[in-house]
C-alpha cells in the first residue's frame, strides 16, 4: 500500500508488466495507463476519440485510472490507493487481450516436462502481484524465465 | 435481463435507414437470442460474484463486421471494446460489490459494410 514508501509505485509493476507482456499481441499493440482528468480530456482525445465518455455523471471532475490496449479501453479502480492490486487487473485485462488475439490460453508453463499450466494474475500471501496456478507462481516481470507459450 | 438489437441498413452515399428491425426480450436465463441476428449473454454466478457477458453475432456480421461495445455499471462508464471480432469481457467481483443492485448495461454496435447491427443488454448487477 503506499504507506509503506518503499513498497513498489504503480510505475514499478507497469514496468515489470511490460517485460512480461513484451513479446504479445499486448506488446506488439502497446499498452498504455493514463490518469483522464475530465477537466482536461483534450490531452487525450488522440488516442481516445471519446474520452469524455469516461467522465463519472454525478462526479464529473473525479479523475480515473484508464488502460488503452488497442483501440480498447478499461477503466482501472483505486490505481493510486492500491498499485498493487491495480497491477493484478491490469495484467487481467492484458491477459484477456493476449488470448483473444492468440485464440488460446497464455500464459502457460510446462510442469515437470508433462502439463502445461495456465497461470493468472493473483496477489499473492504478501500481497504481491504474482502469476499463479496450480501452486506455480513467479513475480511479475519474471515471466519469461518459466514461459512455456 | 433485457436484450435488444436493430439491424439498420444505409445505402451507399445516403444516410436514410432502408431497413430497420428490432425486439426486445425479457429473459431469465441469462442470454438470449435476438431472432437471425445473434445473440448476448451475461452470466453472474451469484451476488458479489463475477460477471462475465459476449456478443455474439451470426455468420454474416461476424466475418468482416467492427465491433464496438460501452459497458456502464450505474450509468459510470467501465470498459469499452473497440475492435475486429465480437466483444466479451467481465466484470470483477470487487465491481460487483461495489455496484450491487444497481444496473449493469452493455451497447454497441457490429458494422459490416453498410449495414450496422446495434445491440443492448440490461440486468440488476446481484
Amino acid at each position: 500500500m503506499m504507506d509503506d514508501p518503499s513498497a513498489p509505485t504503480l510505475d514499478d509493476w507497469l514496468s515489470l508488466l511490460q517485460r512480461d507482456f513484451e513479446a504479445t499481441p499486448a506488446g506488439s499493440v502497446g499498452f498504455q495507463l493514463i490518469r483522464f482528468d475530465p477537466a482536461n480530456p483534450q490531452e487525450y482525445r488522440h488516442i481516445i476519440p471519446d474520452i469524455e465518455s469516461w467522465a463519472i455523471p454525478g462526479s464529473p471532475t473525479e479523475n480515473r485510472f484508464l488502460l488503452r490496449v488497442a483501440r480498447n479501453v478499461t477503466s482501472i479502480d483505486d490505481a493510486d490507493q492500491d498499485p498493487a492490486k491495480a497491477a493484478v487487473d491490469i495484467a487481467s485485462y492484458l491477459q484477456d487481450f493476449v488470448m483473444d488475439e492468440l485464440n488460446r490460453p497464455w500464459p502457460s508453463i510446462r510442469v515437470n516436462n508433462d502439463v502445461d499450466v495456465v497461470l493468472e494474475p493473483r496477489l499473492d500471501d504478501s500481497g504481491a502481484p504474482s502469476w499463479a496456478g496450480k501452486g506455480m507462481a513467479c513475480h511479475f516481470g519474471e515471466l519469461d524465465r518459466y514461459l512455456t507459450t | 435481463m433485457v436484450v435488444a438489437c436493430a439491424r439498420q441498413h444505409r445505402r451507399r452515399g445516403a444516410d436514410t435507414k432502408a431497413q430497420v428491425a428490432s425486439r426486445n426480450h425479457a429473459v431469465r436465463d441469462g442470454s438470449r437470442s435476438c431472432a437471425s441476428h445473434g445473440s448476448a449473454y451475461v452470466r453472474q454466478a451469484g451476488k458479489n460474484l463475477p460477471i462475465q457477458w459476449g456478443v455474439y453475432v451470426v455468420p454474416k456480421y461476424k466475418i468482416v463486421s467492427h465491433f464496438v461495445a460501452k459497458v456502464y455499471a450505474d450509468g459510470v462508464k467501465i470498459d469499452g471494446k473497440n475492435q475486429d471480432y465480437e466483444p466479451h469481457g467481465s466484470v470483477s467481483a470487487d465491481r460487483t460489490r461495489k455496484y450491487s443492485g444497481k444496473i449493469l448495461e452493455i451497447t454497441g454496435t457490429a458494422v459490416n459494410g453498410d449495414d450496422t447491427l446495434s445491440f443492448s443488454a440490461k440486468c440488476i448487477i446481484a
